[in-house]
């Protein structure tokens, strides 16, 4: 009875690939991005100068690219040491706060009385992040992962209140009500039909987050919290030599400037990503 | 007054929405634009607004209003001329409305200095003019009230060219009736042009002089609307026309055998309550009250009744999605439970339902035939090569292309999506299908396939089925019985020969008096038409 090629009918059961059309300025914005990553991560591989070397006298602007800082040391081999904090500590704490945050807002999405987790988050929502490093600085220290943890506290309120709000038109979607009407368990549901539409949106709110994220850890180390020297990080290098801006401006633009390399196109992409979604 | 020269408005990849349109449009007039889905209806009533969707652009051509040339003035202009001399009533007019906004201020913000006072209008509208009324919000109306404050916002700058983007397809009986008298009344007192977009050929009949057929963004036919109507030249007219359904024409269908087989489903006094809000604000409503009717095998029941009547409740009720408040289900003879969690596999395989919006009944993310599939192996339990056998033969039973099996569904038409989700409920090879709406959203020639393929399937499986539906005059050339809802109460039900003869309840009687009818329109206007003349003679 049937007209059809055996592989055709099962060619069904597979997911067509969905070929991504990028725009020119997506692929510009994701170099630039990529390329600040990778001057981040592998900085200290190529950087001319060690991060304590000290090569010239205080705020000299004739020596190496972009001059020295307070203490004599070469600004751009500072930047290429300092940017491993920045970028990682954003990355790893941004990934479990969407993960915890879409846990939590996926249960508040399925449960009927959501009330209890939500009422929590938004107690938590109204202080602010830089308030719950602060204090968390003073109990354990000025660490990474005490950094990283404050990152987290303060993203989980956003990130489960948006969550929720993603997963909730799925989760009472014409096809998950298909799947249970066929008698589908919840896991398989949650597998097959909530997941895989959940994780769009979310990826576009973690974009948005890292950024956050990002200037918490740059004020961290602007406010004197950053790792302890001879290491640094971006934002602690525009705290240091802020003091001697007349003399060596570079010191203080370059860290700034690339904090903004990194902002920006992050920033810019999630905007475009969530867009897609939308649509 | 309005002139439509050669209008070229193509979307993405250049493909025509429209293809040089042509159309003229006198004061006092009333053009109807009729056609499928996608013939460029909808981008012909926007044109005359001057505005074009985004993703689409205007190739060639002209549009031009009072003389000037909608596309030459500038967004100011543009503005002005809507503000004072245009109103555009969209599909939905309640969603027109500013939630944000009292009642007063609605209609106001429309009103120019010639218009009548907000008082009037609303009395214009037959809404309460009262202060109180005044200073509602949106959400605190009817949505019959609110399409009312919508109109009356239409006709507040006595506009001289109305359109109509399928006023009816929305609107009750009532309402309808009053925006065919405010349209007239614009017509006779201030000579407004208007064009009305319908695929909905009664209210055309009613409504309009002028009839243009679209087809794929082009005119295949223009003329008399009488003409055109009654006998049409073009073969997708003739398609159009012979597709309407027509509560005058049409046989109903006979009730099966008389040899009463025991019911396969039996509803019992089944009462359903909704409770909306939390708090303060909370309200209870009863969608469904002592709702008691049986389903035969081979038989199709229709519930009818307006929006608001709880037939849906009633399908998810017997689905098993709304757990109902009281009353029994028994299939074949014996209880099942009310709650999905709580039927076993067979009760729940036996009850499909096909859903209203079939494009978001699939997983985006997935394929339809995926979709079809899972029913499949979940309720038949079959694996592999079985499966894609099962869903090859499916695809054939519902007509529908096993290439588009492998799309998404926002990638079919609706009349393929409605295709795919019969085929996801026969995966299950149920008892009971019950059809909640599913040929609302579709235009009158796909709506007529589905209607076809549905008798097919019965008449192959003598499945039964539970059609919900606000359409009498569809449900009237194949369902057996109706049973006819007001207010979450049946309260009425009856074989549909006897129904059309005799009506026992006044909403029944209501629903039969506003059913369409393409042949009774014709002929009432023809009568109106003779006596003027015979008038104007003597």
């Amino acid at each position: 009875m049937t007209s059809l090629a055996g592989q055709d009918i099962l060619a069904i059961g597979e997911q067509r690939a969905r070929t991504a059309r990028l725009s020119p300025m997506t692929v510009a914005l994701s170099a630039l991005l990529l390329a600040v990553l990778f001057i981040a991560l592998f900085g200290p591989l190529i950087a001319p100068h060690g991060r304590g070397e000290v090569t010239s006298l205080p705020f000299d602007p004739e020596v190496g690219v972009f001059g020295t800082e307070h203490l004599g040391r070469d600004v751009l081999s500072r930047i290429l040491h300092g940017g491993r904090p920045i970028v990682i500590i954003p990355i790893v704490a941004t990934a479990l706060a969407t993960l915890i945050g879409g846990v939590l807002g996926v249960a508040a999405a399925a449960l009927r009385r959501d009330d209890v987790i939500m009422r929590v988050m938004d107690v938590f929502a109204v202080i602010p992040s830089i308030l719950v490093a602060l204090v968390l600085f003073h109990r354990f220290g000025a660490q990474h992962w005490v950094l990283a943890l404050a990152v987290i506290i303060a993203s989980i309120p956003f990130t489960t209140r948006y969550a929720r709000a993603a997963a909730f038109p799925i989760i009472h979607s014409g096809y998950v009500e298909q799947a249970r009407m066929i008698g589908e368990a919840a896991p398989t549901i949650l597998v097959r039909d909530v997941l895989p539409n959940l994780v769009r949106p979310l990826l576009a709110d973690a974009g948005l987050r890292f950024i956050g994220a990002i200037y918490l850890v740059a004020a961290a180390g602007f406010l004197g919290f950053g790792p302890p020297p001879p290491s640094t990080d971006w934002g602690s290098m525009i705290s240091e030599n802020i003091g001697g801006a007349g003399l060596n401006p570079w010191a203080t633009i370059a860290p700034s400037v690339v904090v903004l390399l990194l902002t920006i196109p992050v920033n810019l992409l999630a905007d475009r990503f969530a867009r897609q979604v939308a649509r | 007054m309005i002139e439509v020269r050669d209008l070229d408005i193509r979307g993405r990849l250049d493909a025509h929405i429209l293809g040089g349109v042509s159309v003229d449009l006198e004061p006092g007039q009333t053009l109807a634009a009729v056609g499928g889905s996608g013939s460029g209806k909808t981008t012909l009533g926007l044109a005359l607004l001057g505005f074009i969707r985004p993703g689409m652009r205007m190739v060639g051509g002209e549009v031009r209003f009072q003389g000037q040339d909608m596309f030459g003035l500038s967004e100011a202009e543009l503005r002005r001329l809507r503000r004072e001399s245009i109103a555009y009533l969209p599909q939905n007019p309640a969603s027109t409305l500013t939630p944000t906004m009292r009642v007063e201020d609605l209609v106001e913000e429309r009103r120019l200095a010639k218009s009548e006072p907000t008082q009037e209008l609303l009395e214009l509208v037959n809404l309460p003019s009262d202060h109180s009324f005044r200073r509602r919000f949106p959400h605190q109306l009817s949505i019959g009230q609110q399409q009312r404050v919508a109109m009356a916002r239409a006709i507040a700058n006595q506009p001289s060219l109305l359109i109509l983007d399928e006023p009816t397809s929305s609107i009750d009986p009532t309402t309808q009736r009053l925006m065919l008298s405010l349209v007239e009344r614009l017509r006779d007192e201030q000579a407004a042009a208007t064009l009305l977009i319908s695929h909905d050929l009664a209210s055309v009949a009613r409504m309009a002089d002028e009839v243009i057929v679209l087809r794929s963004g082009e005119v295949v036919e223009r003329g008399a609307a009488r003409h055109v109507l009654d006998s049409p030249d073009h073969a997708y007219s003739k398609a159009l026309v012979a597709a309407s359904p027509d509560i005058a024409v049409d046989e109903p269908a006979a009730v099966p055998d008389a040899t009463e087989p025991a019911p396969v489903l039996e509803v019992r006094r089944l009462s359903v309550r909704f409770n909306l809000g939390r708090g303060r604000g909370r309200r209870t409503i009863r969608a469904a009250q002592d709702v008691a009717f049986n389903l035969a095998s081979g038989e199709t029941l229709a519930l009818i009744g307006r929006s608001g009547s709880g037939k849906s409740t009633i399908a998810r009720a017997l689905v098993g999605l709304h757990p109902p408040d009281a009353g029994e289900l028994r299939l074949d003879g014996s209880p099942i439970p009310a709650r999905l969690r709580s039927r076993d596999q067979t009760q729940r395989a036996a009850i499909q339902l096909v859903p209203q919006n079939p494009e978001e009944s699939f997983n985006p993310r997935r394929s339809v035939g995926d979709g079809i599939l899972r029913s499949i192996r979940h309720t038949r339990g079959l694996g592999g090569s079985t499966a894609t056998d099962r869903l090859a033969q499916l695809l054939d039973q519902v007509q529908l292309d096993p290439a588009l099996a492998r799309r998404r569904p926002h990638e079919l038409s609706g009349g393929e999506q409605q295709r795919a989700a019969i085929a996801r409920a026969l995966a299950a090879e149920p008892k009971i299908l019950v059809c909640d709406e599913i040929t609302t959203a579709l235009d009158t020639i796909v709506q007529r396939q589905i209607i076809d393929l549905l008798k097919r399937i019965q008449n192959e499986t003598s499945i039964s089925l539970l059609f919900i539906t606000h359409d009498l005059a569809l449900a009237h050339e194949f369902a057996h019985r109706v049973g006819v809802l007001d207010e979450g109460k049946l309260v009425e039900i009856a074989s549909m020969a006897e129904f059309v003869r005799d009506p026992q309840a006044a909403e029944s009687r209501e629903l039969l008096d506003s059913a369409v009818s393409l042949s009774r329109t014709l002929a009432a206007r023809q009568l109106e038409e003779d006596e003027y003349r015979a008038v104007a003679a003597s």
